[in-house]
């Protein structure tokens, strides 16, 4: 399968030049193109709320800043992505969209292969932040692998696969591993030790599909807190990006359970490739 | 494009208010002059006693002077207890009430809503469809007496003094950037608390979250200091005067003395120091959150404390003074000369334009002064004085029979309404409650304008709900709302408005537990 359609958010943060950058390598690489898209998310920009009585003008002063705020990001936003892409000569094309960013971005994914979005920050232009698992409500909604970026860019030489035998799990590593966008020099599998699975027989399954694909390929088991675990193991084994399936979990079983991507979409600071 | 649209939008806005204003005006203009033209209580059709003074000597009435007597009865009890099809005639009040809370939740009316032409179209047509229920089931002179009662009697001293006391407080500015220490904002706090009373919530709130904000600019953590402003100072604070929050005004209106809410002070005192003393050791364990290299910078930036246009202070202890000493309906204190009707309003106004007139320019546009808000309380409030006339008049032949009785009853029940509904109408109603549930004076009983009584144990729980319980939700007080609002635009991520709540529940409901259980 190959790569033609890369989704780039243009969301005005922090991580967008990273994101940009990261979508033009990998376009090059693949023959791709670039579709730009900035979102007006009304439903943070623009929200009905209640106010009291006397305050309504201050309201609608508020929302209709916020919205110039939005407007005016998008605009520097789209120009800036349009000089960067022009000078790297990769095809590309831009939208500026207004509604629910989250069906935004999930309806241009239909007919695209990738989205790269920062990883926090997604299209607030400095206003309202979207809630932490925004990416991961958009990999599931879309079933598209969506790379969060950080920044600043970087070669990415070493990728941290987290596996557990999951459906959303070998999902993400079989998108990563079809997908062939990057190109890694090692790709380590990693399992986070559980009671009652046989640890050594998953990594090998693993393993043995990514290096089908020509990968190089290593593996390791982590004890502990998976977000904890994952984290610590990519910082001191220097990787570049993470891999990991979104699983959603909502309401009740999230407060006591904890949403392993939601956590590393917080804290994460490299890149995370994740599917659902 | 983005540039043209949005200047476009700036510059249709004070048309639109223009044509508000003149519309707001004729229309305020006929409501006062209507009952004024026409003699409504020389139409009074003939007293029980006068027919019976007409009867023979001996107390033998004619059969027709009987039934002329029972007519009058009738007629009599119909004007002063529950008007017929009452159910009908409180419909309006309600719709109006629900346009207020749901229209600006809705995506297809939130803008239009926005505009204050059309909250004065759906104001007056609840006040006009209740005005018409009277007309048909009681005829013109009660419809006529409603009005009178409504605008002259309540509508345009409350108007009147939110204005004056909207333009002069907004005539003054703070400026400012001192340490961010935990003991700096609680200072600012209670500054604020202390003075809400006196220039009123919304004018103390105004003036100190400026000077605060910029105060606490290069700390990350703010969001607890302004909840605590505005569990404070926007609301708490204003205990102490009819002037503090509009709802106490509404009892002045009523007959309730200027100098009777000075009785809550120790419901005032307790929570002020309670609240503040938490704030303290909360804001003392958020400052150690902070960055050293953001107290670095808060240590280098920094401005003495500067205040621009205080003549306006003069001018609101002149309201202040206007308030206490001019009611009509009472003689000027060591002197029995009555103040004429609207006077106290005529000295308000003329403060508000000494104000206009004295301030130095430049503070306003500081301030970013404008009318908007006032307008907009203008625009709804005769809509609802005017249709809350029906429901008032059940509660007040009716109100007994609720099934209210104590003090912490009236003090949860106003507190939990003001929370989520404006805090003047529901003080009103509970209020009128009270007042049905008295019928003669004695000790620990307030005499009020209209002849009736109240029991000042309820007052109290009345008063302390509306004010206290303000402070719940984000839409509970006019002020919450701009506090978030301007801590929102200079860059503090308030939280929403259940975020909001995790605050009250956590930090208000414990305290107000406390003063039920206390002083109620």
């Amino acid at each position: 399968m190959a790569l033609k359609r890369v989704i780039v958010a243009l969301g005005g943060s922090e991580y967008m030049d990273a994101a940009v950058t990261e979508a033009c390598q990998i376009a090059a690489r693949n023959g791709a193109e670039i579709l730009g898209i900035a979102v007006l998310d009304e439903t943070l920009v623009d929200p009905a709320e209640p106010s009291p009585m006397g305050a309504g003008s201050a309201a609608a002063d508020l929302r209709a800043e916020r919205r110039k705020k939005v407007e005016t990001g998008m605009s520097e936003s789209i120009a800036r992505f349009e000089s960067m892409v022009g000078s790297a000569g990769v095809p590309h094309r831009t939208q500026r969209l207004t509604g629910d960013a989250q069906e935004a971005l999930t309806d241009a994914l239909r007919l695209a292969d990738l989205a790269i979005v920062g990883i926090r920050h997604a299209f607030d232009y400095g206003t309202i932040a979207h809630p932490d698992d925004f990416l991961g409500r958009v990999a599931r909604a879309s079933g598209r692998p969506i790379l969060a970026m950080t920044s600043p860019a970087r070669r990415i030489n070493r990728v941290l696969v987290a596996y557990d035998g999951s459906a959303a799990s070998a999902d993400a590593l079989r998108a990563f591993a079809v997908l062939n966008a990057f190109a890694p020099a090692v790709v380590r599998v990693a399992h986070c030790a559980e009671s009652g699975t046989d640890s050594e027989h998953l990594l090998e399954d693993g393993m043995s599909y990514l290096r089908l694909h020509g990968h190089t390929v290593e593996g390791c088991v982590l004890d502990g807190d998976p977000p904890t675990a994952l984290l610590e193991n990519a910082e001191s084994w220097n990787a570049d990006m993470l891999v990991m399936g979104a699983v959603g979990r909502r309401g009740l079983s999230r407060l006591l359970l904890g949403d392993t991507a939601s956590s590393m979409l917080q804290r994460s600071e490299i890149p995370l490739l994740i599917r659902s | 494009m983005t540039n043209e649209t949005s200047h476009h939008a700036t510059s249709a806005q004070p048309n639109r208010l223009w044509y508000a204003n003149l519309i707001g005006l004729i229309v305020l203009g006929l409501l006062v002059l209507a009952p004024l033209v026409v003699d409504l209580h020389g139409e009074n059709p003939a007293t029980p006693v006068e027919l019976e003074a007409a009867a023979a000597p001996d107390g033998s009435m004619s059969t027709e002077l009987a039934d002329a007597v029972a007519e009058v009865d009738k007629t009599h009890d119909d004007h002063h207890d529950v008007p017929p099809y009452w159910q009908i005639g409180t419909i309006p009040f309600v719709l109006l009430l629900l346009s207020i809370a749901v229209l600006p939740l809705l995506r297809k009316t939130m803008h239009w809503w926005e505009d204050n032409t059309n909250r004065l179209a759906v104001a007056l047509g609840a006040g006009l469809l209740t005005m018409l229920f009277y007309m048909v089931v009681d005829g013109p002179t009660a419809a006529l007496l409603a009005i009178e009662h409504a605008i002259p009697g309540e509508y345009i001293p409350f108007i009147m003094l939110l204005f004056s006391l909207y333009v002069i407080s907004g005539g003054i500015s703070i400026t400012g950037d001192l340490k961010a220490t935990p003991t700096v904002n609680a200072t600012f706090i209670l500054v604020g608390t202390l003075i809400a009373s006196f220039i009123g919530t919304t004018g103390a709130s105004m003036l100190l979250i400026r000077p605060l904000l910029e105060t606490n600019r290069e700390r990350k953590h703010v969001v607890h200091t302004v909840v605590f402003f505005i569990f404070l100072v926007s609301n708490i604070g204003g205990t102490l005067l009819p002037i503090g929050d509009p709802p106490l005004f509404l009892g002045y209106l009523r007959g309730v003395p200027f100098d009777w809410t000075l009785i809550l002070w120790k419901e005032w005192a307790l929570l002020g120091g309670l609240l503040i003393s938490v704030y303290w050791i909360w804001d003392q364990i958020m400052v150690k959150r902070e960055t050293t290299l953001d107290i670095l910078r808060d240590d280098a930036i920094r401005r003495p404390l500067r205040m621009s246009g205080s003549i306006n202070i003069l001018l609101l202890l002149g309201v202040v003074f206007a308030v206490a000493l001019l009611d009509p309906s009472k003689p000027i204190p060591g002197t029995d000369i009555h103040a004429f009707p609207f006077c106290r309003e005529l000295v308000m106004l003329g403060l508000a334009g000494a104000s206009l007139a004295l301030t130095p320019k430049g503070i306003r546009e500081s301030n970013r002064f404008n009318y908007h808000a006032i307008i907009e309380v203008s625009a709804l409030f005769i809509g609802i004085f005017l249709s809350m006339q029906v429901p008032l008049a059940v509660l007040k032949a009716n109100g007994a029979d609720l099934g209210l009785e104590s003090p912490s009853q009236f003090f949860w029940l106003t507190g939990i309404l003001s929370s989520f509904l404006d805090n003047a109408p529901t003080y009103l109603v509970f209020f009128q409650t009270a007042e049905s549930m008295t019928l003669e004076g004695g000790e620990g009983i307030l005499q009020l304008q209209d002849g009736g009584f109240i029991r000042e144990d309820l007052l109290t729980g009345i008063s302390l709900g509306a004010v206290f319980m303000g402070a719940n939700t984000y839409i509970g007080n006019g002020p919450n709302f701009m506090v978030k609002s301007i801590a929102e635009q200079s860059g503090v991520r308030m939280p929403s408005f259940f975020g909001y709540m995790i605050y009250s529940v956590l930090v208000l409901l414990p305290a107000m537990v406390l003063v039920d259980w206390l002083f109620l």
